[in-house]
């Protein structure tokens, strides 16, 4: 057992936790005005462009887990990057045995891609009956991006979006829209793609439960009332330490089920859903807590722990909202256990 | 990040799993025994481990051990538990006593104590908490005075595992009442026989633990470990390795509980209740967060790191997990579990009723968060 990262994975996250820090854009800017991108973008985009990306489809054979430290560490600081989206619509399209190779332009950060696998009205990921099968919501960018990855009941496409309708995101830093296709041309398996592009999402969550809690913890290190720093009320404590724990959960959830798809283990689909569904609850327990350890300044725009409460709402909701990967992953342990699957073929690669 | 086992890892975990098949072939399932039955096979089970040399794995040759690493321990271990085996009689002698007595005993402590663990002869207990000292180790009372050619020893113990069985001691006393707390402690290897022991019944019915009471007990000098004084750096010793060698339990155990719990929905015919998917959903994701968080843990260890105060986050979530799921079993039960003339109702209360301790023994939930509050968030401390 080796259960550790490898020094190229601490460099990694070294790496990109310095290019956010030095981020001069930030999600608060998105407050006040349209979404810029951030300086950063063009870099993480283009250097940071193959990270997990199998051979087969163009990648130099990375570890999906290199990609998650990666936007870890952007979630960390709430980067208003278009890096994991396009990161997870990558990673939707090469999930298959035999995925289509990439274009160049894709890997390169040439052509920035964003996710699009939510429909309208359900509560996971193109799994159910939709009222139109080409339309997409939550689409993260769209309008900032230069095509869609798009998931379906039949696999995975490429398409430029032939409309985009603007929504209004809880977290103007990450702009939302509901997208109509056209009819898809060549449409190839999903197998893994869908849980690949999960676990971006599980990675940033993650990321945005650090941050929360490090914010909070500075908060409740310096505050003081009573004549004590807040931090040494056990009142206080005990709520940053169950957010901690929670945040360790679904980080090493995020880590073992990354490994678990790259090595096509068996128990890879509950894995994902668990990791998807304890990052979410992570991200917002954190977030909340960090409101509450704030006092009255938690609850004003001013602050900045209502940006993590955003930012954690948003991606919760996406690629599968979490409480419908928690139902899954009960469903699949059930089925696991009585030998077959309750609801069989309702995930995108069952 | 690698969760594979390594080919050396692999092949100890086949290994061990052929002797546990063909060793647990007769012993029956522990879950539907009576105390006494299952403290029978735990004897049963303990001669068995002593004479297949499964007895000291991570000692090192020179003592009689395998000589490997505490990562194959906890294999064994966890390759046990996932075979429902029954817990040695004597886990407290081969994964505690021994290892603390290699790291700390003198030449000839080793060669008194040593053996009789390997052969099985000599059972052991873990004299460390006392009445009133609570989570507080530190706040020991039992005192040691200097007699001729040792000490004499008065107080109390309790909480101990096992005391009924076991022949000798792990005993802490303070031997310097004028030292700060931390320093005046003694760490003594003692023979019970002029201890008195008194069993415990718990809220479920069981004698797990026993109560332990000191008069004038004489220990000699040739039983003093690690030094007079010395007596807390050799107890973190003992705790360290009692988390390494039941790091890779806990998991076991907490899938254990979720498993059952969901045989029993599944057999009540409520197993497709969305309420109750979604909190399968929730204990199948913390007791996996364990199993994995253990491994990255135990990985960090074979690596050269120390296991950090993130292991308090781990036992938290086992706690809860276990806790939650025992819970859940007896709701699932003909008037809540309350009527105890069901079919395995008994045994589901019970279950229950232990899981209690779980977020007292081992460190109570408000001691962990604490640890995580002042070490991992660098928050001041509170007490």
């Amino acid at each position: 057992m080796r259960a550790t990262f490898t020094p190229e994975q601490r460099e990694i996250g070294d790496t990109v936790a310095a290019l956010a820090a030095g981020e001069k854009v930030r999600a608060r800017d998105a407050l006040t005005g349209p979404w810029r991108a951030p300086a950063c973008d063009g870099l993480l985009l283009g250097d940071f462009g193959l990270l997990g990306v199998p051979e087969a489809a163009g990648g130099v054979g990375s570890h999906l887990i290199d990609l998650l430290v990666a936007v870890e560490a952007l979630g960390e600081r709430l980067v208003p990057s278009r890096f994991p989206a396009h990161a997870a619509a990558v990673q939707l399209l090469c999930g298959g045995d035999r995925p289509d190779p990439l274009p160049d332009e894709v890997l390169s950060g040439g052509r920035v891609l964003t996710c699009a696998v939510d429909v309208p009205g359900g509560s996971g990921w193109a799994d159910g009956v939709s009222p139109d099968p080409l339309v997409r919501t939550l689409v993260p960018y769209a309008a900032q991006a230069d095509g869609v990855a798009v998931l379906g009941p039949d696999g995975v496409w490429t398409a430029e979006a032939a409309g985009v309708a603007a929504r209004d995101s809880v977290d103007p830093s990450v702009p939302l829209s509901d997208v109509t296709l056209a009819a898809p041309g060549r449409v190839t398996p999903a197998g893994a793609g869908a849980w690949r592009a999960a676990l971006v999402v599980a990675a940033e969550l993650c990321g945005v439960a650090q941050g929360a809690i490090d914010l909070a913890a500075e908060q409740a290190r310096t505050r003081r009332q009573f004549g004590r720093v807040i931090g040494s009320f056990q009142g206080v404590a005990f709520q940053l330490a169950e957010a901690a724990t929670a945040r360790k959960a679904a980080w090493d959830l995020t880590l073992y089920a990354a490994w678990a798809v790259d090595t096509g283990r068996p128990d890879a689909g509950i894995q994902v859903h668990a990791a998807k569904a304890a990052a979410g609850r992570a991200a917002v327990f954190a977030a909340e807590r960090c409101i509450q350890v704030h006092g009255g300044m938690g609850i004003t725009m001013e602050a900045d722990p209502h940006l993590f409460l955003r930012r954690a709402l948003v991606l919760d909701a996406r690629l599968g909202r979490g409480s419908w990967h928690r139902r899954r992953a009960g469903e699949l342990r059930v089925g696991a256990r009585v030998g077959e699957s309750p609801v069989p073929g309702r995930t995108a690669a069952a | 990040m690698d969760f594979a086992d390594s080919d050396a890892d692999l092949a100890f975990r086949r290994e061990v799993g052929d002797w546990l098949d063909k060793a647990l072939a007769d012993v029956p399932d522990q879950e539907e025994l009576a105390q006494d039955e299952r403290e029978h096979w735990s004897r049963v089970w303990q001669d068995r481990l002593c004479a297949g040399g499964w007895a000291g794995l991570s000692w090192p040759t020179a003592h009689g051990g395998r000589g490997l690493d505490s990562l194959a321990q906890a294999i064994f271990n966890e390759e046990a538990a996932v075979r429902g085996a029954p817990y040695p009689l004597n886990g407290v002698g081969m994964m505690l006593a021994g290892p603390t007595i290699i790291a700390h005993g003198t030449d000839e402590q080793q060669a008194r104590h040593l053996p009789g663990i390997l052969r099985g002869e000599t059972y052991w207990c873990q004299g460390f908490s006392e009445p009133g000292s609570g989570s507080d180790l530190a706040s020991l009372r039992t005192a040691a005075t200097r007699v001729d050619g040792g000490w004499r020893v008065n107080g109390a113990k309790i909480w101990t595992s096992n005391a009924h069985n076991a022949s000798k001691c792990l005993l802490l006393a303070r031997t310097d009442p004028d030292a700060p707390k931390h320093r005046g402690i003694t760490y003594f290897l003692a023979p019970m026989d002029a201890f008195t022991v008194r069993s415990l019944e718990m809220i479920n019915g069981d004698t797990e633990f026993n109560e332990m009471f000191l008069d004038d007990v004489f220990v000699p000098d040739s039983d003093v470990l690690g030094g007079v004084g010395n007596g807390w750096t050799v107890a973190l010793t003992t705790l360290a390795f009692e988390r390494g060698s039941m790091a890779l339990n806990l998991w076991v155990w907490a899938r254990q509980a979720v498993d059952r719990v969901v045989d029993l929905a599944v057999a009540r015919g409520v197993a497709d209740d969305g309420a109750f998917l979604d909190t399968v959903g929730a204990l199948h994701c913390d007791a996996e967060a364990v199993r994995i968080g253990s491994m990255r843990m135990l990985g960090e260890s074979r690596a050269g790191g120390v296991p950090g105060p993130e292991t308090s986050a781990l036992k938290s979530l086992w706690a809860q997990v276990v806790q939650n799921a025992n819970r859940l079993a007896v709701q699932l039960d003909e008037a809540g579990g309350v009527l105890l003339d069901g079919d395995g109702a008994a045994a589901r209360m019970r279950r229950y009723l232990r899981a209690r301790a779980h977020t007292i023994e081992g460190g109570t939930e408000e001691v962990q968060k604490s640890i995580l509050a002042e070490r991992v968030l660098n928050l001041p401390r509170s007490r």
